[in-house]
């Protein structure tokens, strides 16, 4: 174990820590706070602080001090949360973060890190107490101290906790003897009372020597937090039946344990009186409380539950414990879905791999069973594909993680930068749960920055301008994402002033990029935002308007088999819409194939198939009419430039002159053309393997399969393919006009 | 390993002598071969002093002990304690039971009183 | 009298750790380097708790512990399983055979000798 692992894992703590306090401060920013809140962001400031210690990573430890201690303060009502506390806290969690990167060292070199350090302590001043304050954790066990109660437990309940124990009988047997953990307990404080209850013991024939019989209630007078306490029965919770109550426990939760425990209830007051930690009066009311009750209708009922005596004093109780144990339920659940694991992202793309490669051969021995005319094996062979099929998609899934913790790391990017710009902006996300390729995720930050931070610089006017155009003066920026046929769209859509068309022609002619007689449709004038070295900001501002950030954006996108489209009204606002495949692993293809040469076809966009030799070109242009519609379309062949091996100039020969061709539609976004092949294959689902970087350049391709009969399949890069047939047709519009004209 | 002796005297009293280690590695051994049986007439004297480790199992042990003898017979007595078995009383408070030498029945009833 | 604690494990730097914090306060500390080790020290000495890891040459932790289950002079003592993954399947085997208290790696030295001073 070197110290730089350990090290590793601080440091991936504190970072767990850090967002959350981040993610606890925005909420708090938005208007939200609770005890609960405060009491995270005030565990999670100590777990930085106590693990730092370890390492002497002293820098941390000071500074997070005194951040814990006004947290302290905060959730013990001892301050106010205001907007300014939340700020200078914000300030305080990043600086931490800071803290955390640098070792002790590298901190007393660095002298602004240390002078961010004494300015921020200074700006926390205010809130900060002199005392040296000690930390008693709150219960937290919801549905007890959440009830509300008119008898306060009268006993001397400084500091003194109440224990209650009843362990499972193994615990002799595995070396967990009460006797190791009760010396520990009294480390922690003094023990001023244990009762040892013997009601379990057996008669003498039952008695096993090896088993736990005792039973106990302890009374413990301590400074210690719940969780250090919690701590000394770790290793005994499983099977056992421990409860802890804190000083703060009022005497409903006294009555709650009693009625949990075993024991007769009589008995177990009588031992938590002499533990001291209840008193004799106390309990006596809250019995005599619990025989008789006056409903509304002032009939007397006798000796109700517990539970019910409860909720009948208190009508509102009702609703709490109800909500209590809801929350407690949700508690527990969420502590079963969070049960994660940690897995190395190589052995995962390995693993999925190997899937690849297991679908790859199941399509084989399909192939081949085909031909062996047994109708076991076929049924077999179907049965393999159906689990090779769900196996892959378990895999898959392994893969997708959901959009929620991108967009949630806006918020914070949009709040800084509403901040700096002056301006008011509220973000609103839907569909968090959208779930796409981790991969994705990961190479989707940064267009997504892009436009984001394009929309509210460029898009979202000033409180001033919005004012004066009657709209709210907070700018409203959505980012949604949802599914749409076979792919993932991701919205970012604001309220603001929409895309300026004039200026985008105005820098577009400047930039020679168009001419000033050009006709452009909307959509095209507004991808022309995409062009390298084209940017419509007045002033380069820091934020974009470099001029470099929307071109990569799109290639980005495109690296992704996605596209983007822009949709905007001018004073009403814009939407950046970003379209990618699902998965980028396995891919729902159609084969086909042109002089011998196989290609496959993403199913998703797909439209329809017919065949050419039913349809005219119009005007020896590469173009159909499909019932009114222009569908210009590419031959295959001729793109990509593909000579048929001899055995495929034969079998042309032998079948005709006229080869019967086949035209696949295809749309994407709200292009459409078609793909002009010789056969059509039929559907297939298979493995994509990237291409190699030479081939990258390669317009049109996405990447390869190896089919079931060896062969290798080029998967078609649908988008590329419609623009280059588009950008083909309009070529083939302006050299024929140069022709006409040119004569 | 527990040493364990009792002993049948003359006056019908029994006297129980245990030392050495109590603890649950020969506890199952000593409950069966010397207290499952046992048969008290009248008053019965725990002679514990020469206890020299006891765990919890070997409390649970003099415990199941006590209730046997004070199911068959009128009284018994504590003599003697030793270390082992005073400090683990001390620790969980059974004073009362081990050096006040009170009945057994005693934490039964979870009374504050103490009967001799 | 000090207590004697069993620390089994392959890796060196472990067994130092442990070995250097729970002498530092006052246990005495043999070690053993895989669970066939492991098993050749308990010879008949007193032993309080044993530390040991789960994955190791020649005999794993849960192996050992199994053997350990069936000596009559050490099947009730206290051990701590080591293991460097949440591996529910690891524990609930451990769990099973009765090796209740496990503990992830890396540890801090005070978590170690915290949990051996409240089994001790």
């Amino acid at each position: 174990m070197s110290l730089d692992a350990v090290l590793q894992t601080f440091y991936i703590e504190a970072q767990e820590h850090l967002e959350s306090m981040e993610n606890m401060l925005l909420k708090m920013d938005e208007g939200e706070c609770d005890d609960e809140m405060l009491n995270d962001i005030f565990r999670s400031a100590h777990t930085i602080k106590g693990s730092a210690g370890i390492f002497g990573l002293d820098h941390i430890v000071n500074f997070t001090h005194v951040v814990e201690n006004v947290l302290d303060r905060a959730r013990d009502n001892e301050i106010d949360i205001d907007k300014n506390l939340i700020d200078v806290i914000f300030k305080c969690r990043d600086h931490m973060q800071s803290l955390v990167a640098v070792s002790l060292d590298e901190y007393n070199a660095q002298t602004d890190l240390q002078k961010t350090d004494s300015d921020l302590l200074a700006a926390l001043a205010p809130w900060t107490s002199t005392e040296n304050k000690q930390t008693v954790a709150q219960n937290n066990t919801p549905a007890e101290s959440q009830l509300d109660n008119k008898l306060t437990n009268e006993g001397d309940n400084e500091n003194l906790w109440h224990i209650s124990l009843r362990l499972s009988t193994d615990c002799l047997r595995n070396g967990m003897d009460p006797l190791s953990f009760i010396k520990f307990l009294s480390s922690l404080g003094e023990i001023k009372h244990i009762e040892t209850i013997i009601d379990n013991f057996p008669q003498v024939d039952n008695f096993d020597a090896e088993s736990l019989y005792f039973a106990y209630e302890i009374a413990l007078q301590s400074d210690a937090s719940l969780e250090e306490i919690e701590n000394t029965f770790m290793f005994v919770q499983d099977d056992s039946d421990i409860t802890i109550l804190p000083p703060t426990a009022k005497i409903d939760d006294y009555l709650l344990l009693i009625d949990k425990l075993p024991e007769e209830n009589q008995r177990l007051g009588d031992i938590l009186v002499n533990c001291g930690s209840l008193t004799r009066h106390s309990l006596e009311q809250a019995l005599i409380a619990q025989s008789t009750v006056i409903t509304a209708t002032g009939e007397q009922t006798v000796t109700p539950k517990l539970g019910e005596l409860l909720t009948e004093q208190n009508k509102v109780s009702e609703s709490i414990v109800s909500a209590a144990l809801t929350k407690q339920k949700q508690n527990k659940s969420q502590v079963s879905e969070g049960k994660q694991i940690r897995i190395d992202s190589n052995r995962l793309d390995h693993l999925i791999n190997l899937i690849g490669e297991l679908v790859i051969n199941q399509q084989r021995i399909e192939l081949l069973s085909k031909g062996v005319k047994k109708p076991q094996l076929t049924e077999a062979v179907d049965d393999f594909e159906n689990f090779t099929n769900q196996i892959r998609d378990a895999a898959l899934s392994l893969r997708m993680v959901a959009i929620g913790g991108t967009f949630q790391r806006f918020k914070r990017l949009v709040r800084d930068t509403a901040q700096e710009l002056g301006k008011e902006v509220e973000l609103t996300i839907d569909g968090a749960d959208t779930e796409l390729d981790r991969l994705m995720v990961e190479k989707l930050g940064d267009p997504l920055t892009h436009i984001v931070r394009n929309a509210m610089d460029h898009g979202l006017e000033s409180i001033e301008d919005r004012q004066a155009a009657g709209k709210n003066t907070k700018g409203q920026l959505k980012l949604a994402a949802y599914h749409e046929g076979g792919h993932i769209v991701i919205a970012i859509s604001d309220d603001g002033n929409g895309i300026n068309k004039e200026r985008i022609r105005e820098k577009a002619i400047e930039k020679g990029i168009i001419n000033t007689d050009s006709k452009l449709s909307d959509n095209e004038l507004f991808h022309l935002i995409f062009h390298p070295g084209f940017s419509t900001a007045a002033e380069v501002t820091n934020l974009s308007g470099r001029g470099v950030g929307m071109d990569v954006v799109k290639r980005n996108v495109e690296a992704l088999q996605g596209s983007i489209d822009i949709s905007s009204q001018a004073g009403k606002g814009s939407e950046f819409k970003i379209r990618l495949p699902l998965t980028l692993a396995i891919i729902d293809g159609f084969h086909v194939e042109a002089k011998g040469t196989h290609f496959i076809i993403p199913q998703a966009t797909i439209i329809e198939c017919i065949n050419l030799a039913n349809h005219q070109d119009i005007k020896g242009r590469h173009c159909i009419n499909l019932r009114g519609e222009m569908i210009p379309y590419l031959n295959m062949s001729e793109i990509f430039k593909l000579t048929p091996s001899r055995e495929q100039t034969l079998a042309d020969n032998i079948i005709q002159h006229s080869p019967k061709r086949e035209l696949v539609i295809v749309q994407f976004g709200s292009d459409v053309a078609g793909i002009a092949v010789d056969t059509l294959n039929g559907e297939i689902q298979t493995v994509v393997k990237p291409l190699g970087p030479i081939f990258k350049a390669l317009k049109g391709i996405g990447g390869s399969s190896l089919l079931g009969n060896g062969e290798i399949a080029f998967i078609l890069d649908v988008p590329q393919l419609i623009e280059l047939a588009i950008a083909n047709e309009i070529a083939s519009k302006v050299s024929r006009a140069e022709s006409m004209n040119g004569q | 390993m527990a040493e364990i002796k009792v002993i049948q005297k003359r006056d019908n009293s029994t006297e129980i002598t245990i030392s050495g280690e109590l603890t649950i590695y020969c506890a199952m051994e000593a409950f069966q071969q010397h207290f499952q049986q046992l048969k008290v007439k009248e008053k019965t004297l725990f002679k514990l002093g020469n206890i020299s480790e006891i765990d919890t199992a070997g409390v649970q042990l003099l415990v199941m002990l006590m209730k046997i003898v004070s199911e068959q017979s009128s009284s018994y007595r504590v003599v003697s304690l030793g270390e082992a078995l005073t400090d683990y009383s001390n620790l969980f408070q059974l004073n009362r039971y081990f050096v006040d030498f009170a009945d057994i029945s005693a934490l039964t009833s979870g009374s504050e009183e103490d009967k001799s | 009298m000090s207590k004697t604690i069993l620390i089994v494990d392959d890796s060196a730097s472990i067994r130092q750790v442990v070995s250097i914090t729970l002498k530092g306060a006052g246990y005495e500390v043999i070690e053993a380097v895989d669970g066939k080790d492991g098993l050749s020290k308990l010879d008949g000495k007193k032993i309080h708790l044993i530390v040991s890891d789960v994955n190791m040459p020649n005999m794993g932790g849960i192996d050992m512990v199994k053997a350990i289950k069936q000596m009559p002079a050490y099947k009730f003592t206290p051990i701590i399983m080591l293991t460097t993954e949440a591996s529910d399947d690891m524990k609930q085997q451990g769990k099973a055979i009765g090796a209740k208290a496990w503990m992830v790696k890396p540890f801090k030295p005070e978590q170690m000798l915290q949990a051996v001073t409240m089994l001790t």
